[in-house]
């Protein structure tokens, strides 16, 4: 099988993660107006259900020990040591744990944006953000705290379902072309929801709450459902990240990266539109990875670590946006109820009418 | 929301590369700061306590005095409340809502220095301070209602109390474990006290709504 130079592995990487994180994002702050600064806490539900749940079915199913013994560090790599050479055997099983745990993150995920609805249903604007924040750094350091779950301070390795293709360089280029995918997939999913009726509905109600309620459209509903599908995208992303990377350590998962980011991407790109957001993204994984490659030869020329320069670019970028260009790079279109082509026949033919 | 925090990330991305350039070309240890050591011990009757425990409440109560006195005795104090409540009206009467908006923002800035100051003689102080703390910070200031001086008081109070007293009570309770979950207390007593009371504890003696 073909291998992909690790930078472009990286670019392929971040740019699909991100992508989809900040769809999911835009889904909810972009398409309904909700104050989503807890987007963490789907992201890290999923890389715990990926940490969690497929290696202690697998350790079941083999007889391993997969109570709390299972999150224990001394045992755990030697537990999953065991799991990955049984799933090297079997594709068809690795695809189907792939498959199945992605899916139960999507559900998890899905249950705790409708368990965010509770809050989202009363709070206003910084209020509701700030819970959601909160709720996010609550879950983190639980799961940091809490070993039996995912090992705690220790951390766990994560099962890989990727592994039968190969080892190394073959791995990582299908797993991270396999995650370009899920992020296509999102992606389409997002567009096709954005030109949808409910697409339409979401973006009546951001615009005018009242008029919406007035015309029959069920808010309560209606936020309820787009913080369900925010939250079970953004868990498949995590999920997809902890499988990548073979280990979960919850406090890698921070605001900053899972939440703040997203949002500088989709600022810059533009919120509420999703090529915006692609642009925005790719964009942003462009220059980071850039800043990261050339670390060496910055550090040579003046005496810093690179990574600050990355949080100033995207601090400058945010700051930049709101000042010169609030709406992004590329500004929110109306979308269109009907395909341009049926429109244009539709103006004509009530032009010949007059 | 998201501007705050770009400033703030382009903030936090100087302070970095300014002790990096401190601790890369002069050899200073730029990194960690320990005050605690340094301070002076004042004996109080039988005990002794640092002096910062006694500066800390000392500046809290002249803060909130001095806050009081500004925003309801002069008249910048009032029009700034004024340009909060209604923008509009209050540029009628002759107020410039930016620049109100402006000297809020120094306000703040100033006394979150104050507070910073003051941290560093508690805490280890180091770069990444402010982002792993800030998290309390804004649950205590939502815990009060974000439009009162008094609600942020006993929002930060309940909120302190919580996370210190709170969790060695509850650890005579339920034993030792309990406080590694130290930093969620704080986000648990805000979660809680904003599903009953959405706007903010300021609103029990007429805070804004």
């Amino acid at each position: 099988m073909i291998e992909l130079p690790p930078t472009v592995l990286q670019i392929i990487l971040n740019f699909s993660i991100g992508l989809i994180v900040t769809v999911s994002l835009n889904i909810e702050v972009g398409f309904l107006n909700l104050p989503q600064f807890g987007r963490l806490l789907a992201v890290l539900t999923g890389a715990i259900v990926a940490a969690a749940v497929p290696g202690r079915i697998l350790a079941a199913y083999m007889g391993l020990p997969w109570g709390a013994d299972y999150a224990y560090h001394l045992y755990n790599f030697g537990i999953v040591a065991q799991i990955n050479n049984m799933l090297c055997e079997n594709p068809g099983l690795s695809l189907g744990i792939l498959v199945f745990t992605l899916m139960l993150a999507a559900l998890v995920g899905g249950a705790v944006g409708y368990l965010c609805a509770y809050p989202a249903l009363r709070l206003k604007e910084a209020y509701l953000g700030i819970t959601l924040l909160a709720f996010g750094e609550l879950l983190m350091t639980i799961a940091w705290n809490y070993d039996p779950l995912v090992g705690g301070t220790m951390g766990v390795w994560v099962v890989d379902p990727f592994r039968f293709v190969g080892a190394g360089g073959t791995r990582f280029t299908f797993a991270a072309l396999f995650i370009f995918m899920v992020a296509i997939v999102v992606y389409v999913y997002a567009e096709l929801l954005a030109r949808s009726p409910f697409g339409r509905v979401l973006k009546a109600v951001r615009d005018a709450e009242v008029a919406a309620s007035v015309y029959g459209k069920d808010i309560v509903k209606i936020r309820t459902q787009t913080l369900i599908i925010g939250g079970s995208i953004a868990a498949v992303a995590g999920a997809l990240w902890a499988f990548f990377t073979g280990s979960m350590k919850a406090a890698t998962y921070t605001r900053l990266t899972w939440t703040f980011w997203p949002w500088a991407f989709m600022m810059l790109g533009g919120i509420g539109n999703n090529l915006g957001i692609l642009v925005g993204v790719f964009l942003y994984t462009i220059s980071r990875t850039a800043i990261i490659l050339y670390k060496g030869s910055i550090s040579a020329i003046i005496p810093i670590d690179p990574e600050w320069l990355e949080y100033i670019m995207i601090g400058l970028v945010i700051v930049a946006v709101v000042l010169f260009r609030p709406q992004g790079i590329i500004p929110e279109k109306p979308t269109l109820a009907l395909p341009k082509q049926r429109l244009k026949a539709v103006l004509e033919e009530l032009g010949k009418e007059k | 929301m998201m501007s705050t925090l770009g400033v703030d990330l382009i903030l936090f991305g100087f302070l970095n590369v300014f002790s990096d350039y401190l601790l890369r070309v002069h050899r200073l240890p730029a990194k960690y700061f320990i005050f605690e050591t340094r301070d002076i011990a004042v004996s109080l009757g039988p005990t002794s306590i640092r002096l910062v425990g006694l500066v800390a409440p000392l500046v809290l109560v002249l803060v909130v005095v001095l806050l009081h006195l500004f925003l309801t005795k002069t008249k910048l104090g009032i029009s700034m409340r004024a340009a909060i409540e209604n923008p509009e009206l209050a540029s009628l009467s002759g107020i410039n809502p930016e620049l109100t908006y402006a000297i809020a923002w120094l306000i703040g800035g100033a006394l979150a220095g104050l507070s910073g100051g003051l941290l560093t003689l508690v805490v280890t102080g180091y770069t990444a301070a402010g982002m792993t703390m800030v998290v309390s910070f804004f649950a205590g200031s939502i815990v009060g209602g974000l439009y009162s001086i008094y609600g942020a008081l006993l929002g930060g109070f309940l909120v302190g109390v919580g996370e210190y007293l709170g969790v060695s009570a509850i650890a005579t309770l339920v034993g030792g474990w309990i406080y590694a979950y130290r930093p969620a207390i704080p986000l648990l007593v805000m979660a809680i006290t904003l599903l009953v009371q959405p706007r903010g504890l300021a609103i029990l003696w007429g805070g804004r709504r």
